[in-house]
This record gives structure tokens, C-alpha cells and sequence, in this order.
């Protein structure tokens, strides 16, 4: 092959393949499954507190979300920690705020939100008698003060939620960078559909075993009602927070496409990823939208005192529809840092990431060829004619 | 060209006394002397250099940084390969020979020079630089001391600080080795020693010397000067006096990193220039630059806002679809 004949081949001009222009993130495998835990945390307390502040109170609900979103920041920060170099200086993560690292504002942003799932998981133990009798902290978690603590930490809630994506789009990660404005928003949705699940699931399991709820009657019917109208309420959110996911994951989907790192994934990674919009995304929100249907017909029914709908397959839906979103949004966190590694470790997206947005190169950069009139002029006449090079460009 | 202070040496000329009675051994060496508060960088005139790798060394002595083993990499005469962790200079050996080089000369030396042939003048222009297909093109690479520097800016801890000679340094007694400043950094320079004291390391324009009034290490221990050390102002000065020079002889030299000032087709605006810069005749991905490169922080602003818009819709909704059923 000669000079003339071959194709625009970057390994060639340079001829041997460099090393990688950027490093990549050097996360332990864990990292991710730190993103879906402080997720389902943030999820659920949007979850509480919305039915905290606008719901019907559902203690069952209220109760599994005030419980997981102490439990998802707990495993978060256990796994952030001992992925650091050195975990025991944890603590210089609080010695400087700084608005420009999203790391730094992430770190004060889960100090925060941490404290707030600490102390309203700390009421709900009182409520639920874990701290001996306690009438009046119990009575503060049910009242005004739970709900107070709520709305100050939905801002909280759904910064430790995004903050994720925005810390992975300020990098030089190209397949991150590149869709920085997109990653904050899918993390939240993906927080939010994992936290309506999680609490979905950790309600259904509480009402069995304890089968009392608050505000409602006590009687076997109010309770049912009660039961099913929580549970129609989540189908509701999940439907809008699914969309929103899956309209997300697909806008990234193609900006990850357009990448030359794309081309280099193993096909097994492409199938887990259309397998995860497919059943991480797309199955649950069928079934979600199936629920409130028929969620809705059934309440229809009951009150027009035709029979309630099949309650074991229901269960059996919701815990299947929870269960797919779950995974999903798990599978999600995987490929999208699955994605930047490869991208980091592919200098053609870099190039295609740091390129000049005007296609006119200055004088200089254009005259960098040999058959440059410039050049040409003052360098001797070869002793045989060479054929003029295209010089293949990268940009 | 002669770095000033070669001359200097040279004629016996002593510029500045530090202490009233002796000299900063850095005048003696690269000319200059090292005053808190001025901005210090390298300017690293790559068509000089020759691949001897003596910075590379001096920098692994004076800093006393760990072997990174014998591996031999099969890149041309590179087996250092990256900066890293324990290797904060590293020279790029690009090879841009076509295969067909040959092909077109027959062996007697006398009939293949060109017609004309001017000691080192065009000839060597022509043949060496200018003409990719048949050249080397060696660069020392080295951590830039951005100016807006991408990785102090991504540091939660404030490991990462400017000094009083305007460099990027890493504290080690701060740094928790939370990576983060490992792909904010936009040329792959800093990275954490994981396996090793798990804190990110990267050159600190050794900083210890600077505060003894000595140049860096590698700057000191290069015997071309492709590597100058000095006030960032004065360097950008010679800098366009040698890309003049070149390209008066036909080589389309020009400066990355100096924001704007004969940057040609690169732009290192974003990070407003780099204190340490290069010279390059060729594109700067040829070197394993990006052309553009990219300050991380930039998207944290704009990625707040989107975050914060989606919060409100979703958090609406939300709310929205627990009041409508209760
Ligand atoms: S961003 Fe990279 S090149 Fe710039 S100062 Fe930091 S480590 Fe050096
Ligand atoms: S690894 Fe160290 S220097 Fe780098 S961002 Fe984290 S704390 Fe700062």
C-alpha cells in the first residue's frame, strides 16, 4: 500500500496508536451501583414527601420511603468512601466549597440530604415504636414538623438525585461531556422511577405484615380503598417518571451513536442496551400505564359495586413492574459509565469532541502538507517527482 | 536558538542577585530568576527536540518517582507511553515515515541529495520538517499549569492549588484520592496511585527547587533547550521570535497553548492559555493534543440548570399525581 492509495487512516499519519489523550475515570466496578443507591435515596424522598404534602398520608408509603432514603445515602456513602485512595480523609471532601466541581457541591449536597433522611428516619423509629415510647417525637413525625422536614428536603433530594449526571458531564469523558445538559435530568428521572418502585415494593411488604395505616379506617374496606388508591397514586408518578427516563435514555442513545467508540462495542453491549430500554424502560411503563388503567376501572367498578379486580395478579404486576425498573434503572448507571470508559479510552471521540466548530483552520494549519506552495518553494525539487499527497485529515 | 541565559553564563553577566551577595543558581542556568508572585511556566520548542529522554530522567531522579518497570511497549522508541501518576515527563516519539519512502531514491548518497544543498538550512528544513512522510517528531510532554487549570477547578478538597510561581501543585497531605481530577484534566495528565499511596500525582513544576531558586529539573537537564524554562511573558516573547524564524524558512510552525498568540488552527482559549505551551509543526492531534481543548468545569453551570428544570417538572408532576387521588 502506498502513500497515495491508502485511505484517511489516523493510525497511519501518526503511525503507531498513542495512548489514549485523556484518562479515564479509574472508578472501582461499584461506582454505578453508588448512582442507583443515592438514587433510589433521593427517589424516595420525593416519593414521601409528595405524599406527605399532597398525597393522603399513607403511612405505609411514608414509612418505606423515610426508611430507604436513609438506607440507599448509608450503602451510597459506604461505597463512595471506599472507592477514595485514601477513605480514612473522607472528611477533606468539607474543608472548601467550591461551585465549579460538581464533585464538591455533590459532597455537601449528600452532607445535606444525608442529615435530613437521618433525622426523618430517626422520627419514623419513633413513630413506629423503636425508641420506646416516645408520644411526642411520634406525634412531631406525623405532624407538621415530618412535613416541614419533608419540603426542606425535596430541593435536596432531587439535587443528590442529578447532581450524578451533572458530575459525570464535567469531565472530558467525550461521551459524557458531550451530552452534559441531558445526563442531569436522566439521572433524576431514573432516581425517581427507582425510588417509586423501591417504596412501592417496601410499602406492599409493610401493609402485609402491618396491615394498620394512619389517617384511614380501620375497617377491612377503608383499608383496602386506602391500599389502592397509594398504590394508583404511584402508578401515576411512575408512568410520568418513566416517560421522562425513556425519552432521556433515548436522546442519549443516539448521542452515544454518533460516537466513533460506538462502533468499537462489543455487540453483546449494544443488546444489553436495547434490552435495557426495552425492558428496563419501556416494559415497566407499559405495565405502569396498564395499572392506572386498570387502577381505574377497578375504583370504577368497586364504587358501581361490580366485583374488585384480581388482587394476587395485580401484586403479582406491580412487583413485576417494580422489579423491571429497579433493574432497569441499574442497568442504566452500568452502560452509561460503560460508555464514558470506552469513549475516554478512544481518542477518535476526543477528537471529534475538541474539534473547532469553524471548518476554516488558520493559514498555518492548512500549510501543514508537503505540497504547500509555501514549502514546496523553498525545499529542492525531489530527485523524482513524488505524486501530491492528500494529507487524510482527522477533522 | 540560544535560551538568553546560555549567553549570559557565557559573558559572565549576572543579572540579579537574590540574597545581595549570590545569584540564584536559576539565572545561571536558564537565565531568569524566580520571584514569588510571577507566573513561571515552560516553553517546549518541540522541532528541537531529539528524543534523548534526559528530562524524563532528570525528573524521575530529582522527584524521586518509582520505576514504571521494563515493559517495552513496541511504539517506536517509547515505552514510557503516558504521563502518569509516577511519570510527569514524557516524549512523544511520532514516526511520520510513508512506506514507500524508499521506493523513489536509489542508495547512492550523492544522487539522492538535492540539487541544492544549503547546511542547515532549507535542506534540513525541507528534508526533516516540513515534509511529513519522511520525519520524527519528538515533543516532551508534560502537565500544562493550565491557567483556568480544569483539574484544581474539579478538586473537592482543595488538594490542588496555584502557587506563588503561578503552577498547578497537589497537595499530598490534602488529597483523598477521589479521582476527580483525573478526567477533568483535558490532556490525560494527572492520575492517582491506585496500588500505590492512592493520592493523585502529577509534575509540580518542582516546586521545591523553584522555592530554592533552581529551574526544574528537566528544563536544567535537556541539552537541546527544546525544553525553556522561564516567566511565562518572556517565554511567549522568544516563543514568537522562533516561530517567526521557522517559518521564514518554510515550516509551518506555531504555538499551542499561549491563548490565541500565533495559535493557528488550535485554541486554548477556554483554559486561557497554558502556562506551559509547545511548539508544534504539525496538527495538534498528531501530537495527541485536542485542538480545542475542553474546560470541564464549563458544563457544571449549564448541567445545574437543566438538572434543577427537570426537578421542578418531575417533582411537579409528582406532586400532581399524588393530589389527584387520595
Ligand atoms: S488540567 Fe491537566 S494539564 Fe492542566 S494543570 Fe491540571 S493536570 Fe496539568
Ligand atoms: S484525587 Fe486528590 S487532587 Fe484529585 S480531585 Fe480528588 S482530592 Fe483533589
Amino acid at each position: 500500500m502506498t502513500a497515495t492509495t491508502s485511505a484517511p487512516d489516523p493510525a497511519r499519519e501518526n503511525a503507531l496508536p498513542p495512548a489514549p489523550p485523556v484518562k479515564a475515570v479509574q472508578w472501582e466496578w461499584y461506582i454505578p451501583i453508588y448512582f442507583w443507591t443515592s438514587g433510589i435515596a433521593a427517589g424516595s424522598w420525593i416519593v414521601g414527601a409528595a405524599e406527605d404534602l399532597a398525597g393522603a398520608r399513607d403511612r405505609h408509603v411514608i414509612r418505606a420511603a423515610r426508611y430507604l432514603a436513609l438506607g440507599g445515602m448509608l450503602a451510597g456513602s459506604g461505597l463512595l468512601i471506599a472507592d477514595l485512595g485514601r477513605p480514612e480523609r473522607f472528611h477533606h471532601m468539607l474543608r472548601i466549597v467550591r461551585a465549579r466541581s460538581a464533585m464538591s457541591l455533590g459532597s455537601w449536597g449528600l452532607t445535606a440530604f444525608g442529615s435530613c433522611a437521618g433525622a426523618a428516619a430517626l422520627l419514623q423509629a419513633a413513630e413506629d415504636g423503636w425508641l420506646g415510647r416516645r408520644p411526642r417525637l411520634a406525634r412531631l413525625s406525623r405532624g407538621a414538623a415530618g412535613r416541614a422536614l419533608h419540603a426542606v428536603g425535596l430541593p435536596l433530594a432531587a439535587f443528590v438525585g442529578s447532581y450524578t449526571g451533572v458530575l459525570l458531564g464535567s469531565t472530558n469523558t467525550p461521551s459524557w461531556a458531550r451530552r452534559a445538559d441531558w445526563l442531569g435530568p436522566l439521572f433524576l428521572s431514573s432516581a425517581l422511577s427507582s425510588g417509586l418502585a423501591a417504596v412501592g415494593l417496601l410499602a406492599e411488604s409493610g401493609r402485609r405484615r402491618c396491615p394498620i395505616s394512619g389517617r384511614t379506617g380501620n375497617g377491612r374496606r377503608s383499608r383496602a380503598i386506602a391500599r389502592r388508591r397509594a398504590e394508583r397514586r404511584l402508578a401515576r408518578a411512575e408512568v410520568i417518571a418513566l416517560a421522562a427516563e425513556l425519552a432521556l435514555a433515548l436522546r442519549g442513545r443516539a448521542s452515544v451513536r454518533a460516537l466513533p467508540s460506538d462502533a468499537e462495542a462489543p455487540r453483546s453491549e449494544h443488546l444489553a442496551r436495547d434490552l435495557t430500554l426495552a425492558l428496563g424502560l419501556g416494559a415497566p411503563l407499559v405495565l405502569a400505564v396498564a395499572r392506572v388503567s386498570r387502577r381505574a376501572r377497578g375504583v370504577r367498578r368497586k364504587r358501581t359495586k361490580r366485583h374488585a379486580p384480581n388482587h394476587s395478579t395485580t401484586a403479582r404486576i406491580e412487583r413485576l413492574t417494580a422489579a423491571l425498573a429497579l433493574a432497569g434503572s441499574l442497568a442504566l448507571r452500568y452502560l452509561v459509565t460503560r460508555e464514558g470508559l470506552r469513549s475516554a479510552r478512544t481518542p477518535a471521540d476526543t477528537w471529534r469532541f475538541t474539534e473547532t466548530k469553524s471548518a476554516e483552520r488558520a493559514p498555518a494549519n492548512r500549510a501543514r502538507s508537503a505540497t504547500d506552495s509555501r514549502v514546496r518553494d523553498q525545499v529542492p525539487a525531489p530527485a523524482v517527482d513524488r505524486p501530491a499527497r492528500e494529507r487524510p485529515s482527522l477533522l | 536558538m540560544t535560551a538568553p541565559g546560555h549567553a549570559g553564563v557565557a559573558h559572565g553577566v549576572r543579572a540579579w542577585d537574590t540574597h545581595g551577595e549570590q545569584a540564584q543558581p536559576a539565572q545561571k542556568t536558564s537565565g531568569t530568576s524566580i520571584t514569588p508572585g510571577r507566573a513561571y511556566g515552560f516553553f517546549t520548542d518541540t522541532t528541537l527536540c531529539i528524543g534523548c529522554k534526559a528530562c524524563e530522567v532528570a525528573c524521575k531522579q530529582w522527584n524521586q518517582l518509582p520505576s514504571d518497570g521494563y515493559e517495552l511497549s513496541g511504539h517506536s522508541y517509547d515505552n514510557t507511553r503516558q504521563l502518569g501518576a509516577s511519570t510527569w515527563r514524557h516524549v512523544t516519539f511520532i514516526e511520520q515515515f510513508d512506506e514507500d519512502r524508499f521506493a523513489e531514491r536509489d542508495f547512492d548518497v550523492f544522487a539522492s541529495l538535492p540539487a541544492r544543498v544549503e547546511p542547515w538550512g532549507a535542506f534540513t528544513a525541507g528534508e526533516q520538517w516540513a515534509e511529513p512522510g519522511r520525519r520524527w517528531l519528538l515533543m516532551s510532554d508534560v502537565c500544562k499549569h493550565c491557567v483556568n487549570a480544569p483539574c484544581l477547578e474539579a478538586c473537592p478538597t482543595g488538594s490542588i492549588i496555584r502557587t506563588e510561581f503561578d503552577s498547578v501543585y497537589v497537595q499530598q497531605d490534602v488529597c483523598n484520592g477521589c479521582g476527580y481530577c483525573v478526567p477533568a484534566c483535558p490532556f490525560g495528565v494527572v492520575e492517582v496511585a491506585k496500588g500505590g499511596d492512592g493520592k493523585a500525582h502529577k509534575c509540580t513544576l518542582c516546586y521545591d527547587r523553584l522555592r530554592g531558586g533552581m529551574e526544574p529539573a528537566c528544563a536544567n537537564a535537556c541539552p537541546t533547550d527544546s525544553i525553556q524554562f522561564g516567566p511565562v511573558d518572556e517565554l511567549v516573547e522568544r516563543a514568537k521570535l522562533r516561530t517567526d524564524e521557522l517559518r521564514g524558512r518554510g515550516i509551518p510552525a506555531y504555538l499551542y497553548g499561549t491563548d490565541g498568540v500565533l495559535e493557528d488552527g488550535a485554541d486554548t482559549t477556554r483554559l486561557n492559555g497554558l502556562n506551559c505551551f509547545f511548539l508544534l509543526i504539525d496538527r495538534p492531534e498528531v501530537y495527541n493534543l485536542p485542538p480545542v481543548p475542553h474546560r470541564a468545569s464549563s458544563a457544571t453551570g449549564r448541567g445545574l440548570v437543566t438538572s434543577g428544570l427537570a426537578a421542578l417538572g418531575l417533582v411537579a408532576a409528582t406532586l400532581w399525581a399524588f393530589a389527584g387521588d387520595r
